[in-house]
């Protein structure tokens, strides 16, 4: 699936992960609201714990500041997902990590999802290698920042390279990252 | 890649901000990694580009919309002028019911816009016609003021210097006694009891003229 590229105008996003995206910019929190606000075409962000927005025009929001602050940030907003977003319980090693990484995908975007956004594809290439594949419509230094945060909350030292080849960022349908620690 | 210094950064900054200044919103500073005293600046400006451009857009979008609403007026109001044309060529036939007669029947209100139009239309179409006679019929008339009067006085004045007879018919006995009692001035116009009196008048004089000749 291309960066940005919604499949359903009815498929939603949950709060977490709208949360994850605004918590990136810190003190500028509130600027980024209204650029969310203004793609969503409502006047605020719900507080609700459960509430949804609808993917397409929330994509289309991370476009527009990833073009304007770059990639670097974008993964600065994918490092905020492990702690904003839901994950199922009993994530307590990389490997885990990696392997539910794709659960809480489906667990934050709405049930007509499944099966139609892509997600995230781990792959174990031995004790302490692996690699993910993402052909998900979120953009591919986000997903960085998802991996590696999770990678280096159990093993620090962990490293995250992109696979040569295939991109999103490039107008590819899937990227691939190895992991090593 | 090595991480620009600050001093790049600061620089770079400034020279976004002059840009930006001079109206290229398509600036951006990219987000370092670390996050310092300056990164706070770039989101600053950053937000300030996203703003501005958000602005400029829903500007040139009302702008649009509003040339659209202007044109849709444009050509609604031409639409009514071409209507409103129409309906007054409509309202002053003059029809040429004999060799040399010209009729224009007057039906309805009457008012200063309406008489012009009638009086240049019968004059128009007097000199394109040549006409020696023309029948003014007020049938459809119901009320006459000292305008309309007035109004009917000039048209024939101006009828006869351009060589014309001018007969007024189809006066009802209400519109005769308003005439009558505003004191209106009519000797010199020649009033006919309906159309078909007045038809047979000029047809009368047209005969005794050719007889002169």
């Amino acid at each position: 699936m291309k960066e940005f590229e919604c499949p359903d105008a009815e498929i939603t996003v949950g709060r977490g992960v709208v949360e994850a995206f605004l918590a990136a910019f810190g003190a500028y929190k509130g600027r980024g609201e209204k650029v969310v606000c203004r793609h969503l075409g409502v006047p605020a962000i719900s507080g609700d714990e459960g509430a949804h927005f609808p993917l397409a025009p929330f994509l289309q929001a991370m476009a527009e500041l990833q073009e304007q602050f770059g990639g670097p940030f974008m993964r600065k907003v994918g490092s905020f997902i492990f702690d904003k977003a839901v994950f199922p319980p009993g994530i307590d090693t990389l490997t885990k990590g990696m392997e539910l990484v794709g659960v809480a995908y489906y667990m934050n975007h709405s049930e007509n999802a499944k099966g139609r956004i892509g997600g995230y594809h781990w792959r174990a290439s031995g004790e302490h290698a692996g690699e993910m594949r993402c052909d998900n419509p979120y953009p591919c230094a986000f997903d960085i920042g998802i991996i590696e945060t999770i990678a280096k909350r159990f093993v620090p030292s962990a490293t995250v390279t992109h696979e040569p080849g295939s991109c999103r960022h490039e107008g590819g349908e899937a990227c691939t990252y190895r992991l090593e620690w | 890649m090595t991480s620009p210094s600050f001093e790049e950064r600061l620089r770079r900054a400034e020279e976004v901000l002059t840009k930006v200044a001079e109206g290229h919103l398509d600036q951006r500073l990219e987000i370092t990694d670390t996050e310092d005293a300056l990164t706070g600046l770039e989101m600053g400006i950053n937000f300030l580009i996203v703003d501005l451009r958000s602005t400029e857009q829903a500007n040139r979008q009302q702008k649009e919309e509003l040339l659209g609403q202007q044109r849709e007026l444009e050509a609604k109001l031409l639409t009514i002028e071409q209507q409103a044309a129409a309906i007054r060529e409509l309202t002053t036939p003059v029809m040429e019911v004999w060799d040399d007669v010209l009729v224009l029947p007057v039906v309805g209100v009457v008012d200063t816009r309406r008489s012009m139009d009638i009086m240049n239309n019968l004059l128009e179409r007097i000199v394109e016609k040549q006409s020696k006679c023309v029948i003014i019929d007020i049938t459809g008339v119901e009320m006459v003021d000292t305008r309309t009067a007035d109004y009917l006085l000039k048209v024939s004045r101006a009828a006869s210097l351009l060589g014309t007879r001018c007969v007024l018919t189809g006066l009802s006995p209400a519109v005769a006694q308003t005439l009558v009692e505003i004191g209106a001035d009519l000797t010199e116009v020649r009033t006919l009891r309906n159309l078909k009196a007045g038809l047979v008048d000029c047809l009368r004089f047209l005969k005794s003229g050719r007889a002169e000749h």
